[in-house]
């Protein structure tokens, strides 16, 4: 009888255990399931929407800021990503009070600033503002210099009060001339200048942002 | 210390809630297997619980949404058992004892998915704290663990206080709490789960989808008073009764032991009262209390002369953070800072402001110089260095027994004070 029980007990357990497992293979769109089209298909929705979050492979996900992804500001590339507040160092070890980390990342396009395309691009100040539909702010401030496991960016812990909701989040780039960043003229230089590339002044992209928290 | 008692007590009042529910229904209907089968279920999620807490901040490894939505998966595929299991035509299908482990799994299941999902972010927070304090040696450390113990503590008494409080009830009861309550928390991580499969574009951004899993997001206080409601209702049962006790008895000493056994119901609904009214303050009363925001020190007198700011040396000579402010005559407030740079004669000395978090300013914590936008520590030597969070850096002269603060240096950085 106590045999019978306890092969009805493993019999069970395992038959639910590969339930769940199954469902956490869906879940996570791993490639175990590739033998079935429908495994394809996710996969092939993830290839395509998450081959740029490198910080995966680290065990979190970059989360895009739909409306800024691969925007083209002046000579850069800008994307909006955010994920669970870091500990950084030195001097940021304790993020107990935010709730995402919020980056911007930049890279070159085509430039004739000497800037390698696809590179990061140093030296600039952005200043960031997410505002709520009644244009509140919600957080603004100016991003920090930073790198991650997959590379270098600009960003900041940041608390978000109110929650999940619909904001405006608004990056402002400063040129890095500011930073006293310079170009060579003449014949060892690349043939622009900042004063050029900023003639309009600061660059600002902003877009809408339908924001969730992550899971720390 | 307060923050980890409401945040414990945030993260983990609906487990306990639930715990204590599914407990009082294996005990009233399960034999000694059974029981060990949910016994098992729930010490298994907390194991993983702590094991994820621990991998999670000491290898990259752990994707917290990933593993939330198997949690999830795990607890609905145990509610599907227990109420299954519940049903006529399980009995009618299935061999009772067949029927009743299948529902003994189910509510292992729901036990590991829900401790899973809720314990392991508040299992993190000793690593969380030893981050920001960085030694384990320190009385910042105890305080804040101390502050965590109390409120896992806190939280292990509300889910015996309401176990025993259901375990006194009727069957129906039972029954009720348990069906309640674990159908709720299966709602409420339903909309997490919600959010996670947003979040990570496993179901694509839609309007209704985005707006639930906002209301779940937003609502974590909600839910945890609904949770702790429908523990009071059982509760409020239980004193109702126990006011009109019926049981017949043949002798004294019989009268007497029923007076005992409800005397000692009467204290653990007391205690569930206290556990749920003491959450209930911690997530509201305290969170508020030990949120509200950080206010800088008043501005310090000084003598205005006519060609700057003049600090006498023997005020700021203490090591701590001194602020003062020089209104402009546009009526801008200029607000700078001073600080004695350890036991020698330098001082770190800048405005009350970074290029970064602009003119926010700065506080002492502990003995550290914080600034209040970024909580970033400045290391007090290179306060009065360019760079980072550091204040930006002003001239200063020291003369007399005085610092000597120009008009001009604070002048030229109105703009800053004016935003």
């Amino acid at each position: 009888m106590e045999k019978k029980s306890l092969k009805e007990l493993v019999g069970a357990a395992l038959a639910t255990g590969a339930l769940v497992a199954s469902m956490g293979l869906v879940a996570c769109g791993n490639s175990n399931t590739a033998d079935t089209a429908e495994a394809e298909a996710t996969q092939e929705q993830e290839a395509t929407s998450e081959a740029a979050a490198p910080g995966e492979d680290a065990g979190f996900a970059e989360i895009p800021i739909e409306s800024i992804q691969d925007v083209q500001a002046g000579f850069m590339n800008v994307s909006a990503v955010y994920f669970q507040a870091v500990p950084m160092a030195p001097g940021a070890e304790n993020y107990e009070d935010f709730d995402i980390h919020l980056e911007a990342d930049i890279s070159a396009l085509e430039n004739d600033l000497g800037y390698g395309v696809g590179d990061w691009v140093p030296y600039l100040t952005i200043d960031y503002k997410v505002t709520k539909a009644d244009g509140s702010v919600e957080a603004e401030g100016t991003f920090m210099h930073m790198a991650a496991s997959d590379g270098p960016h600009y960003g900041a812990n940041i608390a978000m009060p109110d929650g999940a909701g619909t904001y405006n989040v608004e990056f402002t780039i400063h040129s890095p001339a500011e930073e006293t960043y310079l170009i060579h003229l003449g014949e060892t230089g690349p043939g622009g200048t900042l004063e050029e590339a900023f003639k309009d002044g600061n660059i600002v992209v902003s877009g809408s942002w339908d924001y969730v928290p992550v899971e720390a | 210390m307060l923050k980890y008692i409401y945040s414990v007590t945030e993260d983990l009042v609906l487990t306990a809630v639930l715990t204590g529910f599914l407990f009082a229904y294996a005990w009233r209907f399960f034999d000694k297997r059974g029981r060990r089968v949910v016994s098992i279920g729930c010490g298994f999620g907390w194991l993983v619980a702590v094991i994820i807490a621990i991998l999670k901040k000491t290898t990259p490894y752990i994707d917290s949404g990933l593993w939330n939505l198997r949690f999830v998966g795990v607890y609905l595929l145990g509610l599907l058992l227990f109420l299954l299991m519940m049903a006529p035509f399980a009995h009618a299908k299935l061999s009772d004892s067949r029927a009743d482990l299948l529902q003994q799994l189910g509510i292992a299941f729901m036990l590991i998915g829900c401790t899973g999902y809720n314990a392991t972010e508040p299992l993190t927070y000793p690593q969380v704290i030893l981050l920001s304090v960085k030694s384990v040696v320190s009385s910042d450390y105890f305080f804040r663990i101390v502050g965590w113990i109390l409120g896992l503590v806190l939280m292990f008494v509300l889910a015996l206080a309401v176990f025993k409080v259901l375990n006194a009830l009727d069957d129906q009861h039972v029954v009720a709490a348990a069906v309640t309550g674990s159908v709720f928390a299966g709602l409420v991580l339903i909309g997490l789960a919600l959010r996670a499969m947003l979040t990570r574009r496993i179901i694509p951004n839609n309007h209704t989808v985005f707006q639930i899993a906002v209301f779940a997001s937003n609502n974590g206080l909600l839910f945890g008073i609904i949770m702790g409601a429908i523990a009071l209702v059982c509760v409020a049962i239980l004193l109702v009764r126990s006011m009109h006790v019926q049981e017949p008895y043949d002798n004294p000493a019989q009268h007497r032991k029923i007076r005992a056994k409800w005397r000692n119901r009467r204290r653990w609904a007391t205690v569930a009262i206290v556990c749920l009214l003491a959450s209930l303050i911690n997530v509201t009363v305290v969170k508020a209390y030990d949120s509200k925001e950080v206010e800088l020190s008043p501005s310090e007198e000084f003598e205005l002369r006519d060609d700057g700011c003049y600090i006498p040396l023997e005020q700021v000579e203490d090591g701590h953070l001194h602020r003062f402010t020089y209104e402009s005559p546009d009526g801008v407030g200029i607000r700078f800072i001073i600080i004695k740079k350890g036991e020698g004669s330098s001082y770190g000395i800048g405005l009350d402001a970074c290029d970064i978090c602009g003119e926010t300013g700065y506080y002492e914590r502990d003995g550290q110089v914080v600034c209040k936008l970024c909580d970033v520590v400045m290391n007090i030597r290179t306060i009065g260095f360019k760079g980072g969070c550091n204040p930006i850096v002003i001239d200063y002269s020291i003369k007399d027994g005085y610092i000597i603060v120009p008009f001009e240096t604070l002048l030229e950085n109105e703009v800053i004070f004016t935003r």
